[in-house]
């Protein structure tokens, strides 16, 4: 019976409990401003040790001087003042994390925002870890499908990869993100999307935009807004990442978004200054390369023997006026394994998804796609890349080859059956067959301001009456499934006379 | 840079730590002072020895905080538990920590307080 058991079990951990007295070494707040305090006493105090205050506010010591603790205070500050008792704990910051954590809004340790109660943990992590080790790694070879066509065809995303998302403010960074969540919907993914110093206003959208899409089923939401102070906000990615380890632990893949690093290095910035550490660079302390560093080399594709799982990393960069030769750009852009650059030209142009092509670079490549997409969209960036390099030229020239035509019909065209809306990821098999119905001609007689609804009125047609076809491009790709795609273009053309 | 307090610091140890006699020490200073144009800094040396002293003062204060009042011998076995060589305790009665004591000595907490063994209890409890 439940009640016996339930009794059973509390005899037991009675006749464990041994009343024992603690003994632990305390210091006093000597100064409190700003989130930071400055602690004497604490001599034998230990780098990044928790210290707990009167009340039970926690902090984490990041500076060891000779004569106080430079301590971080994690959560309100406004009751502790000077005098105050402060308890070393002789513990490093652990969270909770568990299978419980999906579908829930949590902050930075791991306490319920979502207002649906607590949530039961099945382990605690530490929230500072080392990243896996060379030998327990194996090669990236598993793609992680995005759902964006310019992405998922020129700048593939494979799964233990970390792929950077760069660019100016307004330009549909974290759109990305939130489409490539959206499509991980049956896709064997579970998500971590860490907003760090994000307005919570945006957040609420994002979270709703995620319901609505169905993807809360298998998303995790880290959130430490703006107004909750630099020391969460510095927590916050490191965070996300632990709770993103306790199920690559499990064999799991697992995508975390970082929305977005350029506010967490803000963070770090601001924390440091208070600590009085020596500015460097742009005020930044010395160790913020570290800082990106030691996240994002937490992401991983593990092998077998390891335990297998990954985590993939999408950081997100905003930079100011499209200058990604800025500190901290430059710096995530060496960390990370490829970069999706953004700009605002393209998107007041109209082109959305804003990717620039010619900047972008995926180092994984194509190992990271499947054979269909490596078949279909080949030569696909050095044809946009000519029509870049001709589209300027053509401006000014009035007689144009037939060559050059043909160039710059085709990259318009592609240009044109690139653009997608916002949460609106395309599967895979039908981005393969947009892409090699473009690539080899099949748009050459369609208007370009027709494109759009085409493309609409064509998918439908595929999902409707080729989902064998469909299914069949997404396991491989030969002659037979060429040569059936080559006539589902013909049937639809035939459709449309 | 010479910073006073390092310089205090120096002066209490070569006292307290290797035996030297505080006139021969406040002696060698002075002449250091001299010979170095150092004697703009004896002001804030005495400050921060006079700092050190008061902090090593603090150290050695005893605070016991009790639930009940408590005899003479209580307190003294109190500090003998606590590894105190004597001296004058602050005893602040507070009813919270429900039974048992807790005391403050030498930047450590002694906590036999029944207050926290039923915290613990309840933490162990919850686990189940």
């Amino acid at each position: 019976m439940n009640t016996e058991s339930l009794i059973k079990n509390l005899k037991k951990r009675l006749g464990e409990f041994e009343a024992s007295p603690e003994i632990s070494e305390i210091g006093y707040v000597a100064e409190v401003k700003d989130g930071i305090a400055k602690i004497a006493g604490l001599d034998n105090c230990r780098m990044s040790e928790m210290v707990e205050f009167a009340g039970g506010t926690l902090g984490i010591a990041l500076n060891l001087e000779e004569d106080s603790v430079g301590v971080i205070i994690i959560g309100d500050y406004k009751n502790i003042k000077e005098g105050d008792t402060v308890k070393r704990t002789s513990k490093i910051l652990s969270i909770p994390v568990g299978k419980n954590f999906i579908g829930r809004v949590v902050n930075p340790l791991s306490a319920p925002l979502d207002n649906k109660g607590e949530v039961e943990k099945d382990a605690e992590y530490l929230v500072e870890k080392l990243a896996p080790g060379v030998m327990e790694r194996q090669p990236v070879d598993q793609p992680l499908q995005t759902g964006i066509k310019s992405i998922d065809a020129m700048i593939p995303i494979g799964r233990g990869q970390r792929e950077l998302i760069i660019g100016d403010r307004q330009t549909g960074k974290t759109t990305i993100a939130i489409d490539t969540i959206l499509n991980q919907k049956g896709q064997n993914m579970i998500c971590v999307y860490v907003a760090i110093g994000q307005k919570k206003s945006k957040v609420a959208r994002l979270i709703k935009a995620l319901e609505d899409g169905g993807a809360m089923t298998y998303t995790t939401v880290v959130l430490a807004g703006a107004s909750d102070g630099p020391a969460l906000s510095y927590l916050a990615p490191y965070a996300g990442v632990t709770i993103a380890e306790y199920f690559m632990d499990q064999g799991k893949d697992v995508m975390v978004v970082y929305d977005d690093l350029s506010k967490h290095a803000i963070a770090y910035r601001e924390i440091s200054l208070l600590l009085r550490r020596p500015p460097s660079r742009e005020a930044y302390p010395g160790d913020v390369f570290y800082l990106h560093s030691r996240l994002l080399e937490r992401a991983a594709r593990r092998n077998p023997e390891s335990g297998g799982g990954s985590i993939t990393a999408l950081p997100i960069i905003e930079t100011q006026a499209g200058d990604i030769s800025a500190y901290i750009p430059t710096n995530v852009i060496s960390i990370t394994d490829g970069q999706i650059f953004l700009e605002t030209e393209l998107f007041n142009k109209g082109l959305r998804p804003a990717i620039n092509v010619g900047m972008s670079v995926s180092r994984v490549g194509s190992a990271a796609q499947i054979k269909s997409m490596k078949k279909a969209s080949g030569k696909m960036k050095l044809d946009l890349a000519q029509y870049r390099e001709l589209e300027s030229f053509a401006q000014f020239a009035s007689d144009m080859d037939a060559e050059t035509k043909k160039v710059l019909d085709r990259g318009k065209r592609i240009t044109e059956i690139l653009k997608q809306n916002q949460y609106s990821p395309v599967r895979v098999s039908l981005q393969v067959a947009l892409i090699y119905g473009v690539n080899n001609g099949y748009l050459d007689d369609i208007e370009i301001s027709e494109i759009g609804k085409w493309e609409e009125t064509f998918r439908e047609f595929l999902v409707s009456s080729k989902g064998t076809l469909l299914n069949d491009i997404e396991k491989t790709w030969d002659e037979k499934i060429e040569n059936d795609l080559k006539s589902a273009f013909e049937e639809f053309k035939s459709t449309r006379k | 840079m010479i910073k006073s307090g390092n310089i205090a610091r120096a002066l209490v140890s070569m006292v307290e730590d290797d035996g030297k006699k505080p006139d021969k020490v406040a002696e060698d200073f002075f002449l250091f002072a001299e010979k170095y144009n150092l004697k703009s800094l004896i002001k804030s040396v005495l400050f921060r020895i006079e700092s050190l002293r008061e902090k090593d003062e603090e150290k050695n204060k005893i605070a016991i905080t009790l639930a009940i009042k408590s005899d003479e011998k209580s307190l003294e076995d109190i500090k003998k538990t606590i590894g105190s060589e004597g001296g004058e305790a602050e005893v602040v009665i507070d009813k919270e920590i429900l039974g048992g004591f807790t005391a403050k000595y030498k930047n450590r907490l002694h906590d036999y307080s029944l207050l926290s063994q039923v915290n613990k209890l309840r933490n162990k409890l919850k686990q189940a």
